[in-house]
């Protein structure tokens, strides 16, 4: 049995057309916070990301990560038969989302400006690589691009050397989970104005938050020094350094603890040192005080250092690996992991939504659906007759793949 | 149009804002709650001297009293405003809200409709419950920190990814929650831990660990499932390609003048084409090849490819950037002691805009709206007075 729905947009409708990561991201945790979400695919192929590697069982393992709680309907959206169900579909619903390239779903007779007429109270959220205007608009953009275009890759890294986006596909969800903001606070001005509206929100203009500070110094300085390696630009020592066995992260923020963190690594004989008695001083002599430290902390090990450092009171991380993170005490000891009966799979180990409302993990209610597994549910949900469901399926409008 | 103008949100954070900027952005009237004498340590972030200069950015459009939390007086004061507010938000440690009594049970038995938001940097449980709240410290424990960077070390991220991404998701939830409420006169707790939003966003657990059963590498710029995607250097910049499918690559390649690349099977298609060939001879073949031509050159060939590509631009392309300007990404504000800036725009363009909506209030100075809400919940002048001598606002 499905486990009961107490979550907060417990009533909330989605009809959702997103493909690939960032838009079912959305969609995902909208499902995993109570909506009931339609998730709309293509017939005999559905999502795009259901074929991408790797594949377990014949599921890819990245698509049932991001589509649990959701429902599947697929249908030929070419046919006037399938654009005829989007319409009684749209008039239940109170959200659409899609992330289609620029206009496609306009072209499909399916846009904001078609669905309004049907539903003027309708949150239309178009999620996109670089937004529906401007001269970048007709081309492709992946999460890599996004982070290159909008400064995010060229803050990372050491000043002379290349920039550095993050090790995973960082600003795909970042822009979803802006998004979420943007449909929700949507949804109530909605509530209030019985009117709805669209949004246009791009991935690469979620991803320039990441520069706000070198976009402020530039107002200031006419100057700007966006990457500054391992290491803060405004306290010293305060980054990550070398230990015997792989990374340490220390924070010295003030005073007191530079004198605490000088006397636990047993650096007494630095700390009144003139070219690090004080912080402005320490930030002008950064590299040599990064090089005494790092002669220091190379010799002992991350949790040794990190144990001293926290019992004294300064701020300090061994950096751990994924799979010491995975595996750590502290992930086994709280609940951001689930087991999920999956279809086609079985029982696979998933992160929980990060959100507790009222203390209680989101719950899953379903794994990720098959291909079509509800088409059927849904069009008898909304009065479609079984007549008329078997007439549709058999003249290739909708189908029940179950892939 | 501003969705939340109709939104009063209690913002006690201390160091993080993109929450209370998110509903502050969008019209929510969101009062923020600052030690009288410092203030948010926000306002202190800075090269000596010059401490302050972010502090317009990152508390445009919000209110500021000040009000000493840690006595009876200032305690009873947040509650009244509480009462008066549809949300509270915090990120002060767990022992402080025990301290200062102010848990969700307490301000819900005030306000049973509130929204009460709480960041955490680890949760309310576990083993690392009270370790200290620092993006660094929470990047570091994550895997994430370790797997960003190129094989010889981490490179940290310039920015407090964790927050961003904590504050934003906590404040959809919130969101979630008051569309609750208004339908059931039922508030909520919203919490959110900033490392267990960082563990939940890495997709590279899902390709390596459940799909691969490998476990994730540090590969630079790469991308474990779909190559060439690398940032290489061109004669005068940056340019990062991401190519995503066989059809890309031999488009790319044709465009480059390359059709060795395209007929070469070796290259033809991912896998082959995968990181073992990719991070050997084609990545030199591809480096040698980006470094005889421009960024704009290599832009070029990516638009007429139809490939994912572009320059990894700085501060000094973006204010030039045509896209960035039809999109309001960079506005001019000015700042309540009329000095100007350049800020970041709000991303989320909504069709029922109006013009006024990037008419954003300056960042207010500390303490700047202690009389005017103080005020409106009925303290009078004299009462006011006896608190700024107590030193409690």
């Amino acid at each position: 049995m499905p486990e009961e729905n107490k979550g907060m947009l417990c009533g909330v409708k989605v009809l959702d057309f997103t493909l690939a990561l960032s838009g079912p991201f959305v969609a995902w945790n909208l499902a995993d916070w109570g909506a009931d979400v339609y998730k709309v695919e293509r017939l005999y192929y559905g999502d795009q990301a259901r074929h991408w590697d790797p594949i377990v069982n014949g599921l890819s393992t990245l698509f049932v990560a991001y589509n649990k709680n959701k429902k599947s309907i697929e249908i030929d959206l070419s046919k006037d038969e399938g654009k005829q169900i989007i319409y009684d579909l749209a008039k239940e619903c109170d959200i659409v989302l899609e992330n289609f390239k620029s206009g496609s779903i306009d072209r499909l007779g399916l846009g904001y400006e078609k669905l309004k007429e049907i539903n003027p109270k309708l949150v239309f959220l178009s999620l996109s690589g670089f937004g529906a205007t401007g001269p970048l608009k007709p081309y492709p953009c992946y999460d890599a691009i996004a982070a290159a275009r909008s400064g995010f890759a060229s803050s990372s890294g050491k000043p002379d050397g290349a920039p550095v986006k993050a090790g995973n596909a960082i600003c795909d969800t970042l822009a979803g989970t802006y998004a979420l903001n943007a449909v929700l606070m949507a949804y109530i001005d909605a509530q209030i104005t019985g009117e709805g509206t669209h949004i246009d929100l791009s991935m690469t203009d979620v991803a320039m938050e990441t520069v706000a500070e070198s976009l402020i110094d530039y107002s200031y300085d006419q100057d700007f020094q966006m990457r500054t390696g391992n290491h803060d630009r405004y306290f010293a020592p305060y980054g990550i350094f070398k230990a015997a066995d792989g990374w340490v992260s220390i924070i010295v923020d003030s005073e007191e603890r530079w004198a605490v963190f000088c006397k636990e690594l047993e650096l007494a004989s630095i700390m009144d040192d003139d070219r690090f008695v004080n912080n402005a001083k320490r930030l002008e002599n950064k590299e040599e005080l990064i090089e005494i430290i790092e002669n220091k902390t190379e010799r002992l090990s991350r949790f040794s250092i990190e144990k001293k450092l926290l019992e004294a009171g300064v701020p300090a991380s061994a950096m751990l690996t994924f799979i010491e993170a995975y595996t750590s005490d502290h992930t086994n000891s709280t609940d951001v992991l689930q087991m999920v009966n999956q279809n086609n799979i079985g029982m696979m180990r998933f992160y929980t939504n990060p959100l507790r409302f009222n203390d209680e993990v989101c719950s899953i209610r379903s794994g990720t659906p098959l291909l079509g597994e509800h088409t059927v549910e849904i069009l008898e949900d909304i009065g479609y007759s079984e007549e008329n469901i078997q007439e549709l399926l058999k003249e290739d409008v909708i189908g029940e793949s179950l892939i | 149009m501003q969705p939340l103008k109709s939104l009063t949100v209690i913002d006690l954070t201390e160091g993080n804002y993109f929450a209370g900027s998110m509903f502050a952005d969008y019209g929510a009237t969101v009062i923020k709650i600052e030690k009288p004498d410092l203030g948010d340590k926000l306002r202190q972030r800075g090269r000596p001297g010059e401490e302050g200069r972010y502090h317009s950015y990152y508390d445009r459009a919000k209110k500021s009293i000040t009000l000493d939390i840690s006595t009876s007086e200032g305690q009873e004061i947040l509650k009244k405003l509480v009462q008066n507010a549809d949300m509270f938000l915090t990120n002060i440690s767990l022992e402080k809200i025990s301290e200062y009594d102010i848990s969700y049970e307490t301000l819900k038995a005030l306000k049973p409709d509130l929204v009460y938001g709480l960041l955490t940097p680890f949760g309310e449980e576990g083993p690392w419950k009270d370790y200290p709240d620092y993006n660094l410290l929470v990047m570091s424990r994550s895997g994430l920190q370790e797997n960003t960077g190129f094989p010889e070390e981490p490179t940290r991220l310039g920015f407090p990814l964790s927050y961003m991404y904590s504050g934003w998701l906590l404040s959809a939830g919130m969101l979630a929650a008051y569309i609750r409420a208004k339908k059931t006169g039922e508030g909520a707790k919203v919490s959110n831990s900033s490392w267990h939003m960082m563990m939940s966003v890495d997709d590279t657990y899902v390709e390596n660990l459940l799909g691969l059963n490998v476990l994730p590498k540090r590969i630079g710029n790469g991308f474990p499932t779909t190559n060439p995607t690398d940032t290489f250097r061109c004669k005068n910049g940056w340019f990062s390609l991401s190519i995503g499918t066989d059809k890309q690559w031999i488009s790319f390649a044709r465009e480059c003048g390359r059709d060795d690349w395209a007929e070469d099977p070796k290259y033809a298609h991912d896998p082959a084409r995968s990181m073992e060939n990719y991070f050997g001879d084609l990545d030199q073949q591809l480096n040698d090849f980006f470094k005889t031509i421009t960024v704009q050159e290599a832009d070029e060939i990516c638009r007429r490819a139809m490939v994912p590509g572009g320059p990894c631009n700085t501060i000094a392309e973006l204010i030039e950037d045509e896209q960035v300007a039809s999109r309001e990404m960079i506005l001019e504000m000015e700042d309540s002691n009329g000095q100007k800036s350049l800020q970041i725009g709000k991303a989320a363009k909504f069709s029922k805009e109006n013009e006024m909506d990037n008419n954003l209030a300056p960042a207010p100075e500390l303490g700047e709206h202690t009389e005017e809400i103080l005020n409106q919940l009925g303290i009078n002048q004299e009462e006011r007075v006896l608190l700024k001598k107590q030193g409690i606002i």
